[in-house]
C-alpha cells in the first residue's frame, strides 16, 4: 500500500488521487484493486508509470520552522458593524464601538514591513477584517498610505485585501476600489435572501446599497469577490444567483460557502443547506459562472498545492485585534477558547512593540498538522480539516455535513481537472452516487472486490 | 510657515473639476484635462492629496500625516501646507476659505 494515495469511488470507476505525488487519474475497478494491492506492473503497461510515480515516497508540505514569517498581517480594525445580520456569530451589532488605535496600527505595519524584508518576500500583504473594517476609516487611511509608502521605500509590492459588507459612502468605496487589490463583498444573492439575512435595521435591508457598491467596484481596479452565505432557502437558486452576479456586476470571483450555525442564526430561522443539495447546486453554479469567465470558490475545495491549513492558522499569520492582541485567527477569542484552543500569539505592548510568543507560533505550526479524524480522507491535503475552530478543533467529531459537501465538491473538481466534465455533472446530479462517494470512512484501504 | 498653517486651518481644498487621478504603486498620477498637464505625486504628497480630496479637515489631515510619515506635529504641518499650497498653485486643487 502507498502512503497518501486515495481511491474515490465514482460510479463504476475510481479517482486515484495522490495529492503529495501530484498524481490524479481515473481508473477502473480492476486497475484500482491492482494499484491498491501493491501489484507490480510490466514496463509498457498503462499502470506502470502511475505505479512508478506512486512508489516514490512523497513528502508532506514542510512544517514551518525558524522565526515567524507572517503569511499576512490581519487588522481587525473594529468589532463594531453597521449591519444587523440575522446570522452574525460575531456579536457585531452589540460589539463595542471602539477601534484599534492608530499607534497600534502603525506599529503593526512597521513590524510587517520588517518581517516581510527579513523573510525575503516581494509583497507587503495586509488584510482587513471586522466587524465592518471600514467603520474605522481614519485607521484604514493611515494603514494604506503608511504601508504603500514603506513598500515604495523598500522595494516591496503592497497588497491589500478586505472583507466588507459594502455599506460605505461612494467616496470611500472609490478609495477602496483604487487602493485595494482584492475586495470580498458579502452579497447573499437576490433581494429576498440578502435583505432577510443582512438587514441594516429591523425594517430596512441593505440590498440596494450593497448592489450600488458592487457596481462601483465592478468598474475599478480592485478584484471583486462576491461572497454568498448559502442557506437552506437560497441553495436551490445558486445557478441563477451566479448568472445574475455575472450579468449585473463584474466579479473576478464568486464565493459560495454554507451558513455556519450560531444561536443567532437558529433564532432567526436560518439553517444551513442539505450538504448534498449544496454540493450539487455549487457544481452546477460553477459551470454556469464559468461561462462568463468567472471563477467560483468554495473555501474547502481542491487546491493543487497540498496544505496543512485552509485558513490563516498555522501560517504565522499575525491578526491584530482592536484591543491590541495578536492572534492567529480573526474569530472571537471566546469562540476558540470554548473549543479548548489557544490561538493567541502575543500582544502589542505599551511601547507599541509587537511581542510575539515564539513558543505559541511553533505550537500552532504543529497543531495544524495533527488532525487524526482526517487521516484517511482524500480531502486531507486541500480541505485540511476546514476551520480549526468550527470543524477540526481538538477532539472534534467532524461535522458530517461539512465533510460530505467538501468531498463531493473536491471529487467533482478532480474530475473537471481530468477533463471529465460530464462525469462531474452526473456525479453532482445524483444523490446515490454522491452518498457512495462521501460517506466512506477510509479512502486508502484496499478496494473491495465487487 | 506658521502663517501658512493658520491660513490652511480655516481653508478647505477640493479637487479641480477637470482633474482626474490614477493610483499607482508608489503614489498618484494627477491628470489635469483643462491645463493638459500631468503630475506624479510620490509619498507623502500622495497621502495628502488623498486626504484632501476625501474631505478631511486640516487638523485631522495633519494628525494622520504624523502617523503616516512618523513625524512630529510641526513637520506634519509643513508637509501638509507645502503640498496643499503647491497643488493649489498648480491648479490641481481648489482652495475655498
Amino acid at each position: 500500500m502507498f502512503d497518501n494515495v486515495f481511491f474515490i469511488p465514482v460510479f463504476d470507476k475510481f479517482i486515484l488521487h495522490a495529492p503529495l505525488h501530484g498524481v490524479t487519474a481515473l481508473v477502473n475497478e480492476k486497475a484500482a484493486q491492482e494499484l491498491a494491492g501493491g501489484r507490480t506492473f510490466a514496463k509498457g503497461s498503462p499502470l506502470y508509470e502511475i505505479n512508478k510515480e506512486l512508489s516514490v515516497p512523497a513528502a508532506a508540505p514542510p512544517v514551518r520552522e525558524g522565526p515567524p514569517e507572517a503569511f499576512f498581517l490581519g487588522l481587525v480594525t473594529t468589532r463594531n458593524c453597521n449591519l444587523s445580520c440575522a446570522y452574525c456569530g460575531f456579536g457585531a451589532s452589540a460589539a463595542p464601538k471602539s477601534a484599534m488605535t492608530l499607534d497600534q496600527a502603525v506599529a503593526a505595519v512597521d513590524w510587517m514591513v520588517e518581517n516581510s524584508l527579513q523573510a525575503g518576500k516581494r509583497e507587503l500583504n495586509i488584510h482587513f477584517f471586522g466587524g465592518e473594517p471600514f467603520l474605522a476609516w481614519d485607521l484604514v487611511e493611515v494603514v494604506v498610505h503608511k504601508a504603500r509608502w514603506e513598500a515604495a521605500k523598500h522595494g516591496l509590492v503592497p497588497h491589500f485585501e478586505t472583507s466588507t459588507n459594502g455599506i460605505l459612502p461612494e467616496k470611500r468605496a472609490r478609495f477602496v476600489g483604487d487602493y485595494f487589490d482584492v475586495v470580498v463583498l458579502s452579497l447573499d444573492g437576490f433581494r429576498e435572501y440578502h435583505d432577510r439575512n443582512r438587514a441594516m435595521t429591523a425594517d430596512r435591508g441593505s440590498f440596494e446599497w450593497v448592489c450600488e457598491t458592487a457596481r462601483i467596484w465592478s468598474e475599478m481596479p480592485a478584484k471583486l469577490c462576491l461572497r454568498t452565505c448559502v442557506t437552506a432557502d437560497s441553495v436551490s437558486h445558486l445557478e441563477d444567483i451566479g448568472r445574475w452576479y455575472c450579468e449585473a456586476f463584474k466579479p473576478d470571483t464568486v464565493n459560495f460557502d454554507t451558513l455556519q450555525t450560531w444561536p443567532e442564526s437558529m433564532a432567526a430561522g436560518l439553517f444551513p443547506p442539505d450538504p448534498y443539495e449544496f454540493a450539487s447546486h455549487f457544481v452546477k453554479a460553477r459551470k454556469a459562472i464559468r461561462a462568463y469567465g468567472v471563477e467560483t470558490v468554495y473555501a474547502a475545495d481542491y487546491t493543487p498545492e497540498p496544505r496543512h491549513s485552509f485558513c490563516p492558522v498555522g501560517k504565522d499569520t499575525i491578526i491584530v485585534t482592536p484591543n491590541g492582541r495578536l492572534n492567529n485567527c480573526y474569530l472571537l477569542e471566546k469562540d476558540w477558547q470554548v473549543r479548548g484552543l489557544d490561538l493567541n500569539l502575543g500582544a502589542i505592548n505599551n511601547n507599541q512593540e509587537l511581542e510575539i510568543n515564539r513558543d505559541a507560533v511553533n505550537r500552532l505550526r504543529k497543531h495544524v498538522t495533527l488532525k487524526p479524524s482526517c487521516e484517511s480522507c482524500f480531502c486531507k491535503w486541500s480541505c485540511a480539516g476546514g476551520c480549526h475552530v468550527n470543524h477540526s478543533y481538538p477532539n472534534a467529531v467532524l461535522d458530517a455535513d461539512f465533510c460530505i459537501q467538501s468531498r463531493v465538491i473536491t471529487a467533482c473538481s478532480l474530475l473537471e481537472e481530468l477533463g471529465e466534465l460530464e462525469m462531474a455533472e452526473s456525479l453532482a446530479a445524483g444523490r446515490p452516487a454522491m452518498e457512495a462517494l462521501s460517506t466512506r470512512i477510509n479512502y486508502c484501504e484496499q478496494i473491495p472486490v465487487c | 510657515m506658521l502663517n501658512h498653517s493658520r491660513q490652511n486651518r480655516n481653508a478647505s481644498y477640493s479637487c479641480h473639476p477637470k482633474v482626474r487621478w490614477v493610483v499607482e504603486i508608489d503614489g498618484v498620477l494627477l491628470i489635469h484635462h483643462e491645463l493638459e498637464k500631468k503630475k506624479k505625486l510620490g509619498y507623502p504628497e500622495a497621502a495628502v492629496w488623498d486626504l484632501a480630496t476625501q474631505g478631511f479637515a486640516y487638523a485631522r489631515m495633519v494628525d494622520l500625516i504624523t502617523r503616516i510619515a512618523s513625524v512630529g506635529f510641526r513637520e506634519a504641518e509643513n508637509i501638509v501646507n507645502g503640498c496643499l499650497e503647491s497643488l493649489a498653485e498648480q491648479g490641481f486643487l481648489q482652495k475655498t476659505e
